[in-house]
């Protein structure tokens, strides 16, 4: 059992052996004058003996350390391992130009394995990459300078150093101006530097702040203060000023980890080295922000700071009504892209004009937001007629010129045509139901004959207000009017003169013809004496009562009399005097007789005249 | 004799063209060709304008003219229409309905908070006559109230005196309101101080000019009154407000 075992494991082992040994080597392909740089030989076998290949034109500088790795693992029950072995050769080159370097040969067991071959360049020191130092020119220094120079700051090197510097790409701007700012990692002897947390960020108040992504963190190699470190940038991000000022940005707190190499004297350290915590401040900076110039401010001024362009486009100037009309606004260029305010846009009465749509495409650069702002504004006429749409300006500080520029689009007319009117919607419903309205229209065009349209049937009217023929119309009635009453009047004037007359002198009259009664009466004249008395009462009551002589008789008195209210007896005592006087001529009469009539006349005309009539 | 006959048949044949026209643009009102319908009417419109002016019948035309213009969706030509057909048929009720319900689909809804409702009464009242009808009745109370007067300074009775007395003075006032409203309508025709809003939206000015400040808005089909005019401009007035307008955006009646 145990004889079976042993051979399988050296089979085993002799598969191992013979094919899969990987030995290579690793290393830079391009290297400058006087910079150390590592080639490393890894090998996945256990082995000691390494013969690294000639050098020549490179000068060792450390190694060979080794290191090795191994790793067991165990997938469904069976066992897996590597192990690698590196071996870290650090060379200098000591001239420029192109080196092959051999391969390195190793024995495992007996058998020597060969790496693969390196093919190495060898620059000047200008033509390395920019974020390395340029400092140095040794090719003015002679090679023991450059060698002593070497030295020390391999020497420098080794002292570990580690801090934190604030970047900004300007420290005066203007408001809204972008500003980048870094806090950048310095480091240099110091191993596995990681970055633990940020202990104590700015606030950045009186900034608006755009953080930025940010690259890997790798470090590059730069120089500061005459020394080289591997800088790495920990963060960034762009900043605006709101305010003109001097705005101070506090510290920065971060915390690293890192492994120093330890103390020369130490051994265990220089082999292990230290884990180090550290928190490093990055130091306050301070920024003078210049107010944008108060004069000459144009109303219009967007908040925009940098250089723009703008790009205006219409959907169309002629739809109809209803139909949208877009009007579309490319502003590009760089600055505070974020803060340009949406240009307002004056539709014309009538348009229904929607929310803008701001879509942006920018890049965050180190001059600030870089790209293109899209505004569509969209609106929706309602009303057909000729509008013009008035043009659309955008102020911005241009940061170049130090000036305001306005960029303004033309002044668009637009055509709205009448759309197409909806069709009247024809229902027919056939269940028995209430009477309901679908809608509501004009009433119907009148068909009618127009019989009366036939000339002369029906002239426009002669007789017009405010012609003159209106005026006669009122001006004829009034003529007759005032004629007839003056016709009137005259007529009844000149009656009522003759009755007045006989009214007033009536009881004159009579007693005038009483009087001459009684001379009669006196002369014992009896027929002449009746007739005067019959003639006195009759004279009075037609004078007083207005009766032409024509109507004078005892129905027309009494009547009268009645009319005027006068006392039955009186009216008796009237008739009975009248027929007295009137029979009496007649008749022959005493003298008693007539001077009873004469008193009983006198009697009466006294009360009638007491009446009033 | 024979100028006479030559006259009347010339008459005859040019009423018999406009009753062709007429049931010609009846027709085309019918097939739904709205459009050719209006231009008939117009210029049937137009011809009688010429030739004898517009007598009473011609109502029936403007009402058919605001038909075939509210069926193209011209409120503003409709609405003027209709309106031209009642000042020649106050009382012509289709005209009415029509012209409510066309009134009814525009967009400014005009309330005049000042307007007493009487004072709405009395304007309705006046516009259900002709200028001509209430001129003569204007004429006929006069006359009565010249009668009363007479009556009264010449009357014997007491009786007929004061029926006579009391007869003037209400002929008198009746006189005076329908003589006034004669002469309102007239004025009102005269002057054609009512207009129509025709372009989609106006905006009222504070002065008869373009750059004046914007007052005020008015929509197509709004009825207003022109108080004023200065060159191309029209100083209307819609209600409590008031603002010049340019001539092009109104049309009167």
């Amino acid at each position: 059992m145990r004889k079976r075992v042993a051979i399988i494991l050296l089979l085993l082992a002799t598969t191992w052996s013979l094919g899969a040994v990987d030995f290579r080597a690793v290393g830079p392909s391009q290297v400058p004058v006087n910079q150390s740089f590592q080639i490393q030989y890894i090998v996945d076998e256990k082995c000691d003996n390494i013969q690294p290949p000639s050098m020549a034109g490179f000068e060792l500088l450390a190694g060979p350390y080794t290191s090795t790795a191994s790793s067991f693992s165990f997938v469904n029950g069976k066992r897996t391992s590597t192990y690698q072995k590196t071996f870290t050769y650090t060379y200098m080159a000591t001239k420029e130009g192109t080196y092959t370097i051999g391969a390195a040969t190793i024995e495992i067991k007996g058998h020597k394995y060969r790496s693969n071959g390196l093919k190495i360049s060898v620059i000047r020191e200008q033509e390395q990459a920019p974020q390395m130092s340029t400092q140095r020119q040794s090719d003015e220094r002679s090679e023991r300078q450059g060698r002593q120079e070497r030295a020390e700051s391999r020497q420098r090197q080794q002292s570990p150093s580690i801090f934190m510097r604030t970047e900004v790409s300007k420290t005066h701007a203007h408001e809204q101006e972008p500003i980048t700012l870094k806090y950048k990692l310095y480091f240099v002897g110091v191993n596995d530097v990681q970055l633990a947390g940020v202990t104590k960020m700015p606030d950045f108040d009186g900034f608006l702040k755009q953080e930025s992504d940010l690259e890997q963190l790798e470090s590059r190699v730069e120089t500061y203060n005459g020394r080289q470190y591997n800088v790495a940038t920990v963060y960034k991000n762009q900043l605006y000023p709101q305010h003109s000022g001097d705005i101070t940005i506090t510290p920065a707190h971060f915390e690293v980890v890192y492994t120093s190499p330890g103390s020369e004297r130490d051994p265990f350290g220089q082999m292990f080295g230290y884990q180090e915590h550290k928190t490093l401040k990055a130091p306050a900076v301070t920024i003078h922000v210049d107010a944008l110039p108060q004069e000459n401010k144009p109303k219009t001024f967007s908040g925009g700071v940098g250089h723009y362009t703008m790009t205006p486009s219409i959907s169309a100037t002629e739809v109809n009504a209803n139909e949208p009309i877009t009007l579309k606004l490319d502003i590009s260029g760089s600055g505070n892209m974020k803060l340009i305010k949406t240009p307002e846009v004056k539709w014309p009465e009538g348009f229904e004009a929607y929310d803008p749509k701001v879509s942006n495409s920018y890049q965050t650069t180190d001059s600030g937001m870089a790209g293109t702002k899209s505004i569509e504004y969209m609106a929706i006429p309602r009303e057909p007629g000729d509008y013009t749409l008035p043009p659309v300006s955008m102020t911005y500080y241009d940061s170049e010129s130090g000036s305001y520029k306005t960029l303004t689009t033309p002044s668009y007319s637009l055509h709205i045509n009448r759309g197409q009117q909806r069709k009247d919607t024809e229902v027919s419903d056939y269940s028995q139901e209430e009477i309901k309205q679908l809608a509501t229209d004009v009433r119907y065009i009148h068909t009618n004959d127009l019989s009366a349209l036939e000339p002369g049937s029906a002239t426009p009217a002669a007789i017009q207000v405010g012609t003159f023929g209106w005026w006669l119309c009122y001006i004829i009635p009034l003529l007759i009017a005032v004629i007839v009453l003056i016709a009137m009047r005259q007529y009844i004037q000149a009656n009522s003169d003759i009755n007045q007359v006989r009214y007033r002198k009536a009881n004159k009259v009579a007693q005038k013809r009483l009087r001459n009664a009684k001379k009669l009466l006196d002369e014992n004249q009896t027929n002449a004496f009746y007739e005067e008395v019959e003639r006195a009462a009759m004279s009075y009551l037609s004078d007083r009562l207005t009766i032409p002589t024509a109507d004078l008789n005892k129905e027309t008195i009494t009547q009268l009399l009645e009319q005027k209210n006068v006392p039955a007896t009186l009216i008796e005592e009237t008739k009975e005097v009248l027929s007295t006087a009137e029979f009496a001529r007649y008749a022959p009469s005493t003298n008693q007789d007539m001077n009873a009539l004469y008193s009983k006349t006198v009697e009466l005309i006294n009360q009638l005249e007491e009446q009033k009539l | 004799m024979r100028q006479i006959v030559l006259v009347i048949s010339l008459l005859l044949s040019m009423s018999m063209a406009a009753q062709v026209e007429f049931a010609q643009a009846n027709a085309l009102y019918n097939e739904g060709k709205y459009g050719e319908a209006a231009n008939q009417y117009e210029q049937l419109i137009n011809d009688a304008k010429a030739e004898l002016g517009l007598t009473e019948e011609y109502a029936d035309v403007y009402y058919n003219l605001g038909n075939a213009y509210y069926k193209q969706g011209e409120l503003a030509q409709a609405i003027l229409a209709y309106e031209r057909a009642l000042r020649l048929k106050p009382r012509m009720k289709d005209a009415k309905e029509n012209l409510r319900f066309v009134e009814s689909k525009i967009t400014d809804r005009i309330e005049d908070t000042h307007s007493f409702f009487l004072q709405d009464w009395l304007i309705g009242f006046r516009n259900l006559f002709k200028e001509q009808t209430w001129m003569w009745w204007s004429i006929v109370l006069f006359s009565l109230m010249l009668v009363g007067v007479l009556l009264f300074l010449l009357g014997r009775e007491s009786v007929v005196r004061k029926i006579a007395f009391h007869c003037a003075w209400i002929s008198l006032l009746l006189c005076l309101y329908t003589g006034i409203n004669a002469i309102t309508l007239h004025q009102r025709d005269l002057n054609r101080s009512e207009a129509v809003i025709t372009q989609g939206v106006v905006n009222a000015k504070s002065s008869p000019d373009r750059s004046g400040t914007d007052i005020f808005q008015l929509h197509e089909g709004t009825k207003v009154r022109i108080t004023d005019q200065l060159g191309n401009w029209y100083l209307v007035r819609v209600a409590q407000y008031e603002g010049w307008v340019e001539n092009i955006l109104l049309e009167r009646i």
